[in-house]
């Protein structure tokens, strides 16, 4: 089976700055891999090199098998990739309703009207958002846009998500929760989904999968498990032990069941 | 098979959407800002000989001197009324600031020319408050640069005080807790708003050069009156002409480069039209002096106008002006409505590509400025030239002429202001569309356009006040009976009734008052915050 | 709801363009198209009585202040291409010459322009005159004390007067004129050095003859050289100005009328020539006899005071189409002597 997302040795340079040093990761159909790193590691260069909105300076991108980016050039557009993205600022559209921000996508790319409305509403009782369609953005409360947010990434049924840090402007109470429902969402769509954080217990919380990011390097990719086991480098290390994880905590993986991880 | 097809096709479509429309616009910047000129180049290079016979006495470059003087005598008093009153009216709790800041900026109404009319009719022998020392003053170059530099201080006050309004809050905040006002003023504030201050002189340099009004009005030598020279006397030499102004051509490109070079991209993070009441600053007991300062601007603004009404008044004015005022209002209203949406439509298209630094945005936003820049005469030759031609009769002996001519020359407003509008929000909301399928027409207009709405609206009614106020450009093709007010009061002022042409003047300053006041309140009600 | 600008927008552009295509609608039969430089305050009441008359809708172009447009006439060469204008008024008798050399006059000799002398009208029908200005001395009495007031145009040279006198900007407007016949009459020797002694002799260059006008109403000079109307205004005003007609027995006073034309490849021919016709008669000279102080050519017409009749005073004799020609000549020489 292809990859569903595929980078073959991905570098990139900003302002005449290294960001990205030959980064090379595969993403399988289905599969939640967290991408994690300290500030200024390249995770939101990356994720915009996958969506199409940078071209990479060289390096491979393949989506489904089809390379949509190569050195220097964007092959093929961001809108014509068929993925989705949670900004961490979300990006929710200001001058329109919730039920305008999820048609928007879905207008734009040929769906009419009626499958559009039902596609919404059944996206929003999902979400817990039922009766908010006519609302704005601006009205909703944090946990209410984030909802909106991922509604509005997972309604047209995309080949994948990315996300990125799209918990960290939230309340920590409020934080489970979500993730919680973002865990479920992935599960029943099968999605596959890239989920950048720089908190660990955000990744082991969501992906099965973690690829380390370290000065626009990969430094170590694997399940948490094995990170704790042994720890590519200091950083990693340091990502460990500052876990403070209380002791039973639910996971999810691509296994789809409940996993337990000691201390 | 003809879905596959379909998609191949969109696919091919979507991939040079951006370019098409881009091109669409460049189409637009071509030819309403370019053809004219490209024309006049064309004669020059046909007929070398008027180019070197333009500039072979050492009287050109006298004049040309005196004028860069002048304009730039003009830009320093400008920014030295209009920074601190920027300050003044948009970040202090000076009393009475937004009425006063009002007053401050209506004389941009009007073309300067009424405004020195104004003046004269205040210090000119016979005026309100005159003598033979205050016509003196305001018959010398520093009548005329006071004079300029009052109209054109609103340019500086206004971006000024905008721009405070979009500094980031906690900055200030910061420093407010440290520092005393004027500290906090000074150390903070202004710094932050360099681009706009530098934007703001660059814009008045531009106004203040190619003034041709004023100048002659006051009988004062500069250069755009050589250039008329070629072009008002019997001897019609558009070429020789066109050499004289050549020169600009560099200078506009200078000034394009400092402003790049000294403002950058920051020139974009200028202007925040949110019209959120933040904390002003609180003045203690500088505050009398400061609001007494605000007011006696306001005055010095208000009182030309004032003047125009007095006088109209005084010669019974008003009641005559309906013999005379013909169909004006009108033409100018409409065609400069037209034009203005004209402006805003390739604006937004310009203007985004230039806030996203798209490629050819540079280039296009260069070119607007040298239209912008080009002495009205010349470009006014030009239009003539390209336009007026049996095929485009529709075009040329009609209004649309006007609005081909507001479009040429102030086209730079649409896209400069879009340009600083855009780049104030973020592009992921862009790049949020894009990932969800839009292509860049659809982003366009089902992003960008509405939750720049505001914006929008603003850079149209800034280019509608530029339309209702020209007069240099539109004096030179304007239609038969087509005239707009300005021009009509120009044409009047040759020994017309001076009550008639004060009433006239008086009347237009509330038509475009009204305009502004109407567009301004429909653009608050219909944009969401 | 949420505005859309661009569709407000989109709705303002389709009625403005439906706007502009009603008005660019012209029904040619029913107008006249008139680009005329004798100022708007004069000659627009001229054209609404025609309106009036003979039903047909006037739509004039009007010139400035001489010194601050292009001035109809150069606007008239740069359509030439495409004529837009049916009748051309001049302010001057001289400026339709660089039309008739341009072969952009249509030659028409209207019934109410026989009886006009030989030297106001052209004989081939390129033009004819209604109503005229003269060049005078504007004098202000009070400056002038008990000293015995100037004569002559040379009087602007005569150091007895030394920065007491002020005349227009030579390149534009009657001045020009004024100086391109002192050429015919002097030749290029005689007037360059008149010329030369006037800057010597610190004469002020005002913008424009209103200007002028001004100037001496003020005081700030003794006298100045411009035309009847500005003059008359003066005097309306009730001005401390004297008006003295130079070179009565020497030269003669520069008599300029105003130059009806007809040309060649306007819109509409046949209302064109109706216009011209009545322009060129008692009535408009009546009337600008009365708003602006214009001189009648014709016998019979009513002046107010103040205003003279041509036969009351000595004309200069000249040939129009001679000054015309001096006047393309002198140009690059005058640039250079008013330093631009």
């Amino acid at each position: 089976m292809r990859d569903a997302i595929a980078l073959d040795s991905v570098s990139l340079a900003l302002r005449g700055q290294p960001v990205l040093d030959s980064v090379s990761l595969v993403v399988a159909p289905g599969e939640t891999v967290a991408l994690l790193g300290p500030s200024g590691s390249g995770k939101t260069s990356l994720l915009r090199i996958v969506l199409g909105l940078v071209a990479p300076l060289s390096g491979a991108v393949s989506l489904d098998g089809l390379v949509v980016s190569r050195e220097g050039r964007v092959l093929l557009p961001p809108e014509e990739r068929a993925l989705a993205v949670v900004f961490q600022d979300l990006a929710l559209w200001p001058h329109l309703t919730v039920a305008g921000n999820l048609g928007f996508g879905l207008a734009a790319r040929g769906v009419p009207g009626t499958e559009r409305r039902d596609r919404t509403e059944a996206m929003l009782r999902r979400v817990g958002l039922q009766g908010s369609e006519k609302r704005f953005p601006g009205e909703l409360s944090g946990g209410q846009r984030q909802r909106v947010a991922i509604a509005r990434a997972l309604v047209h049924e995309p080949h994948a998500v990315l996300l990125d840090e799209p918990l960290s402007n939230v309340d920590v109470d409020l934080r489970r929760d979500l993730l919680e429902l973002f865990a479920e969402l992935f599960r029943e769509r099968k999605a596959t989904v890239v989920f950048v954080t720089h908190d660990l217990r955000e990744a082991s919380a969501i992906a099965g999968r973690v690829a380390i990011l370290e000065a626009g390097r990969v430094v170590q990719v694997g399940s948490v498990g094995e990170l704790s086991r042994r720890p590519a480098t200091p950083f990693v290390q340091a990502l460990i032990d500052d876990r403070a994880l209380p002791a039973r905590e639910i996971l999810t993986g691509d296994s789809g069941r409940p996993q337990q991880v000691s201390e | 098979m003809a879905a596959a097809v379909g998609r191949a096709l969109t696919r091919f479509l979507r991939a040079y959407e951006q370019r098409a429309i881009l091109a669409v616009a460049a189409v637009g910047v071509a030819v309403f800002c370019v053809l004219p000129l490209g024309v006049l180049l064309a004669r020059v290079a046909l007929s070398p000989p008027d180019a070197t016979s333009a500039w072979s006495s050492s009287r050109p470059w006298i004049l040309a001197a005196r004028s860069t003087g002048l304009a730039l005598a003009v830009t320093a008093v400008a920014l030295v009324v209009g920074v601190p009153l920027g300050v003044l009216v948009g970040r202090t709790d000076a009393a009475g600031r937004r009425v006063a800041g009002l007053l401050h900026v209506q004389p941009v109404f009007l073309p300067p020319f009424l405004l020195a009319l104004g003046w004269f009719h205040v210090f000119g022998r016979r005026g309100a408050l005159g003598s033979e020392a205050t016509s003196a003053v305001l018959f010398s170059e520093a009548g005329a640069i006071l004079v300029l530099a009052l109209a054109f201080a609103p340019v500086v006050t206004s971006l000024v005080a905008v721009a405070l309004n979009g500094v980031d809050p906690s900055l200030e905040e910061a420093a407010r807790l440290v520092a005393r006002p004027l500290r906090v003023i000074a150390g903070i504030l202004l710094p932050a708003v360099a681009p706009a201050i530098a934007l703001s002189a660059i814009a008045v340099f531009a106004l203040a050069f190619s003034e041709l009004g004023v100048p002659m009005f006051l009988r004062v030598d500069a250069f755009p009156s050589a250039v008329f020279a070629r072009l008002g006397g019997v001897d019609y030499a558009p070429g020789e002409a066109f050499a004289l102004v050549l020169p600009l051509a560099p200078v506009a490109l200078a000034l394009l480069g400092l402003e790049r070079r000294f403002v950058g991209r920051r020139s974009f993070a200028v202007l925040g039209l949110r019209a959120s009441e933040r904390d002003r600053l609180k003045l203690g007991r500088w505050r009398a002096a400061a609001s007494a300062l605000v007011w006696i601007a306001a005055g010095l603004s208000g009182a030309p106008v004032l003047a125009l009404f007095w006088r109209a008044g005084q010669g019974d004015g008003f009641a005559q002006m309906g013999a005379w005022v013909g169909r004006a209002p009108w033409n100018g209203l409409v065609s400069g409505a037209v034009a203005a949406t004209l402006i805003t439509l390739v604006g937004l298209i310009v203007g985004h590509a230039v806030a996203r630094g798209l490629p050819g945005s540079r280039a296009l936003d260069a070119l607007v400025v040298l239209a912008f820049v080009t002495p009205a005469p010349l470009l006014g030759v030009g239009i003539i030239d390209v336009w007026n031609r049996p095929a485009l009769r529709p075009v040329y002996g009609t209004l649309a002429i006007l609005v081909v001519g507001y479009a040429g020359r102030y086209m730079v407003i649409g896209v400069r202001t879009l340009a600083v509008v855009i780049s104030q929000s973020s592009p992921q909301l862009e790049e949020a569309a894009a990932v969800a399928g839009a292509g860049f027409l659809r982003r366009l207009t089902g992003i960008v356009a509405p939750v720049h709405a505001r914006g929008l609206a603003f850079a149209w009614l800034l280019a509608l006040v530029f339309c209702l106020r020209d007069l240099e450009t539109a004096i030179l093709f304007y239609p038969p009976a087509g005239e707009p007010t300005t021009v009509r009061i120009f044409t009047l002022e040759a020994n017309g009734p001076e009550p008639v042409v004060a009433a006239l003047a008086s009347a237009h300053v509330a038509i475009t008052a009204a305009a502004v006041v109407v567009g301004a309140w429909r653009a608050s009600r219909g944009a969401r915050g | 709801m949420v505005t859309r600008p661009n569709r407000v927008h989109r709705a303002t552009f389709l009625a403005g363009l439906a706007v502009l295509a009603s008005v660019g609608c012209r029904q040619s039969s029913r107008e006249v198209v008139v680009y005329t430089s004798v100022d708007q305050v004069f000659s627009e009441p001229v054209f609404r009585a025609f309106e009036q008359e003979s039903g047909i809708r006037v739509r004039a172009v009007f010139d400035t202040e001489e010194t601050k447009s292009t001035g109809v006439l150069n606007r008239l060469i740069a359509e030439a291409g495409s004529p837009q204008a049916d009748v051309f008024w001049s302010g001057d008798p001289v400026r339709q010459m660089a039309l008739v050399k341009r072969g952009l006059v249509e030659a028409y000799v209207s019934p109410r322009a026989e009886g006009l002398p030989p030297g106001l009208r052209a004989s081939d029908g390129t033009w004819a005159g209604v109503a005229a200005r003269a060049r005078i001395l504007l004098v202000n009495r009070e400056r002038l004390g008990t000293e015995a007031p100037p004569r002559s145009v040379s009087d602007l040279a005569d150091p007895r007067w030394k920065d007491r006198a002020a005349i227009a900007n030579p390149l534009f407007g009657t001045t020009t004129i004024h100086v391109a016949a002192l050429f015919t009459a002097w030749g290029e020797d005689g007037a360059r050095s008149f010329l030369e002694a006037l800057k010597a002799n610190g004469v002020k260059i005002a913008s424009s003859n209103g200007e002028v006008k001004r100037l001496v109403v003020a005081g700030e000079v003794a006298f100045g050289l411009t035309d009847t109307d500005d003059a008359h205004e003066a005097q309306q005003d009730g001005a401390p100005v004297d008006v003295v007609y130079p070179d009565a027995d020497g030269l003669g006073t520069l008599v300029m009328p105003t130059a009806v034309v007809l040309l060649r490849g306007g819109p509409h021919p046949e209302a064109g020539r109706k216009l011209v016709d009545a322009l060129l008669s008692a009535e408009t000279e009546r009337r600008l006899a009365e708003s602006a102080a214009h001189m009648p050519l014709r016998p019979g017409v009513a002046t107010p005071t103040g205003v003279r009749s041509i036969s009351e005073i000595k004309a200069m004799t000249v040939d129009y189409g001679r000054v015309a020609e001096e006047m393309e000549k002198i140009q690059p020489w005058l640039r250079q002597w008013a330093g631009l």
